[in-house]
């Protein structure tokens, strides 16, 4: 299922999936496959992504 | 004619010790940034799945090379070049899968270098099998010996792993 929460947020901030993806530590193939719902993160990266964001893990992964 | 093919061998010796300079200067500078280098979670977890489907691959081909030696399909001759042709199926199959996932390379890495020494070492290769052909020794009394034919397998290996790179770079435009 695609993360359209995680990809708005990301809009948001103006940030590109390269540049998440460096804030995170991964590869933009990674941020790009959690968008698209390919890939299920690890709570540790979930976290990663919430702080780059601002937001918390209900917001962004939390159905 | 065979001073021609002197002056390509001669001609590809230089490219190689070149190609091999530079590579060496290349994983010297690597080694220095060794602790940069590293794979993101989704990528260790996707190389695992390719070296499974490597290593099964390899097994299965070494399987069905030692049954087609055993029924006199491939002449004994030819037992080494078998062997060594299912081994780099199986290292195609780890190559290519870890291409088209984009988890080849590490983290922040292009293998732009990389690419460049694939392409020399399919072009060395290659034209090593190419000559071995034309002259008509790649087949000696209907085998193909390990000497001969590795030059054909490594350069198909090489370009195999070259165009699925340029391949998943392309595919990879058009997704971002």
């Amino acid at each position: 299922m695609k993360n359209l929460r995680l990809k708005a947020a990301r809009a948001a901030k103006d940030l590109s999936q390269e540049e998440l993806a460096a804030k995170c530590g991964v590869s933009r193939q990674t941020i790009s496959a959690i968008e698209k719902g390919d890939y299920n993160p690890t709570i540790r990266l979930c976290i990663a992504i919430c702080r780059a964001l601002d937001k918390t893990l209900d917001e962004l992964f939390w159905e | 004619m065979e001073e021609t093919v002197g002056i390509v061998i001669g001609i590809l010796i230089v490219i190689a010790v070149i190609a091999a300079a530079l590579f060496f200067l290349r994983a010297v500078k690597d080694e220095r940034k060794r602790d940069e280098r590293r794979y993101d979670e989704r990528q260790l977890m996707l190389r695992a799945k390719g070296y499974r489907l490597g290593f099964f691959t390899t097994m299965i081909a070494e399987t069905l090379v030692v049954l087609l030696l055993e029924f006199d399909v491939i002449p004994a001759a030819s037992a080494s070049m078998a062997v060594y042709t299912a081994l780099i199926v199986g290292i195609a199959v780890f190559a290519v899968f870890c291409v088209m996932r984009d988890v080849f390379f590490p983290l922040g890495e292009k293998g732009t270098t990389s690419l460049a020494l694939w392409a020399v070492l399919a072009l060395v290769n290659g034209v090593s099998a190419g000559i071995r052909i034309a002259n008509g020794t790649m087949v000696e009394n209907g085998a193909i010996r390990f000497m001969n034919g590795s030059y054909l397998v490594d350069a198909l290996l090489f370009f195999t792993i070259l165009v699925a790179v340029l391949a998943r770079r392309l595919m990879g435009e058009r997704d971002e």
